[in-house]
């Protein structure tokens, strides 16, 4: 009924023929194990619809069972390829919280409704480190405003941004700090006691070195719990109007920071390794 | 605390510590110093100083730099017989217990751990010069 493609966070079911009386209750006990096979923290399930065409109001009813046990599980199911008309019936059915539907696999990451479980005791550290960075090198009092997910909606100025890849026995991913350009040059004359005008070459290495600092801080005390987060080297990024794109497909979060010489941000975005 | 007139070397590889440790050094101690950019160019400078009879009195360092890291210079150094007692300062933004280890068993004079302020390196300045002078 189904072939079953698992990622480390979602299963893909794709159904290989319309859902009739005759295959439903097979196609719901596979569906069954196939939730109950998911890892803990998992997104859910997606039934692929692009071979199957379209789906009815008996068969939304039948796979409620299912999608419900998944929302209890704290998961979702979901409908890639679903035509338009199935996608108005969830919808005149009142059932959109139910079944989502979605155009792509990348989606799940990107959707606000799925936002990452944020670790704090993983962020602390980082946001910590931060702020006690600024204060003590480039005499900056910084606050921290409400994180967020990194969208596509949101613009973020970016004119220079440290990167560095983060690696350990059990994730991947990385941490960047990004700066708009004014907040930069007034954040260097904080370090260094002299005004800048331009972001010159020498001048680039401040954001590696902040960001240097701050990983620091934070490997310290995550690997102080086992975190075992191996050392890395910061690169630096500049330009106008930067987007930092993390290699991992996991949502970015977006650590947001005010200050009196301008506003900063921490991006970051981590994938558990698969086993 | 050092004399204004002690020979000092700053090694980092980032351009904006090199600035502001000698900052430090000059606001704090009068104290111009030289500088290098790696390990390597470090131990070419260190060697030169040596041969011309004017060898350094305070190093002071990074850990992570490319080609040579703190640690080996630091080595290479106590390893010398006409080095061997020179204070060696090592900057770091990481302080896990096993590098404080490795650092100590190298023969490091003291540690600066980033962030740091003026006040803070001043006051590790002063204990390693405190330390000389016993």
């Amino acid at each position: 009924m189904f072939i079953i493609e698992k990622f480390s966070q979602v299963s893909v079911a794709l159904l290989k023929e319309t859902m009739t009386p005759l295959n439903t209750t097979a196609l719901l006990e596979q569906l069954q194990q196939e939730v109950d096979s998911l890892p803990e923290g998992a997104k859910g399930i997606v039934i692929n619809f692009e071979a199957a065409g379209d789906i009815t109001s008996f068969n939304l009813r039948d796979l409620s069972a299912v999608a419900k046990y998944l929302k209890v599980k704290k998961m979702q199911m979901m409908f890639l390829h679903l035509p338009r008309s199935g996608q108005k019936l969830i919808k005149e059915c009142g059932l959109d919280n139910l079944f989502q539907c979605i155009s792509s696999v990348d989606d799940i990451f990107k959707s606000e409704k799925f936002v990452p479980k944020v670790d704090v005791n993983f962020l602390n550290p980082f946001i910590e480190g931060a702020l006690h960075t600024f204060k003590v090198q480039c005499n900056i009092e910084m606050t921290t405003e409400k994180m967020h997910l990194k969208g596509k909606n949101k613009t973020l100025d970016i004119g220079i941004a440290g990167v560095i890849g983060l690696t350990s026995s059990s994730f991947n991913g990385s941490i960047a700090i990004c700066f708009p350009k004014e907040t930069f040059l007034k954040v260097m004359e904080g370090m260094l006691f002299e005004k800048y005008e331009e972001i010159t070459p020498d001048l680039e290495d401040g954001a590696g070195e902040l960001l240097n600092i701050i990983f620091g801080h934070a490997k310290r005390i995550l690997n102080g719990k086992n975190y075992q987060i191996d050392k890395a080297i910061p690169t630096i990024v500049k330009g106008k109007a930067l987007e930092v794109r993390h290699l991992t497909p996991q949502a970015t979060l977006v650590l947001p920071f005010k200050s009196d010489v301008g506003p900063l941000h921490i991006e970051v975005c981590i994938q558990d390794k698969m086993n | 605390m050092f004399p204004s007139n002690t020979k000092t070397l700053v090694v980092d590889d980032m351009m904006t510590m090199r600035k502001i440790v000698k900052k430090c050094l000059k606001d704090g101690a009068q104290i111009e110093a030289d500088e290098a950019v790696d390990g390597n160019e470090a131990w070419a400078k260190i060697e030169l100083a040596v041969k011309s009879g004017q060898p350094y009195q305070l190093i002071i360092s990074d850990w992570n730099m490319p080609n040579m890291l703190g640690i080996e210079l630091l080595k290479k150094v106590r390893e010398n017989e006409t080095l061997k007692t020179i204070p060696f300062i090592l900057v770091t933004a990481e302080s896990e217990a096993s590098q404080v280890t490795e650092g100590i068993k190298a023969g490091v004079s003291s540690y600066i751990v980033k962030p740091f302020s003026a006040n803070d390196f001043m006051e590790k300045l002063l204990n390693v010069y405190k330390k000389t002078q016993k």
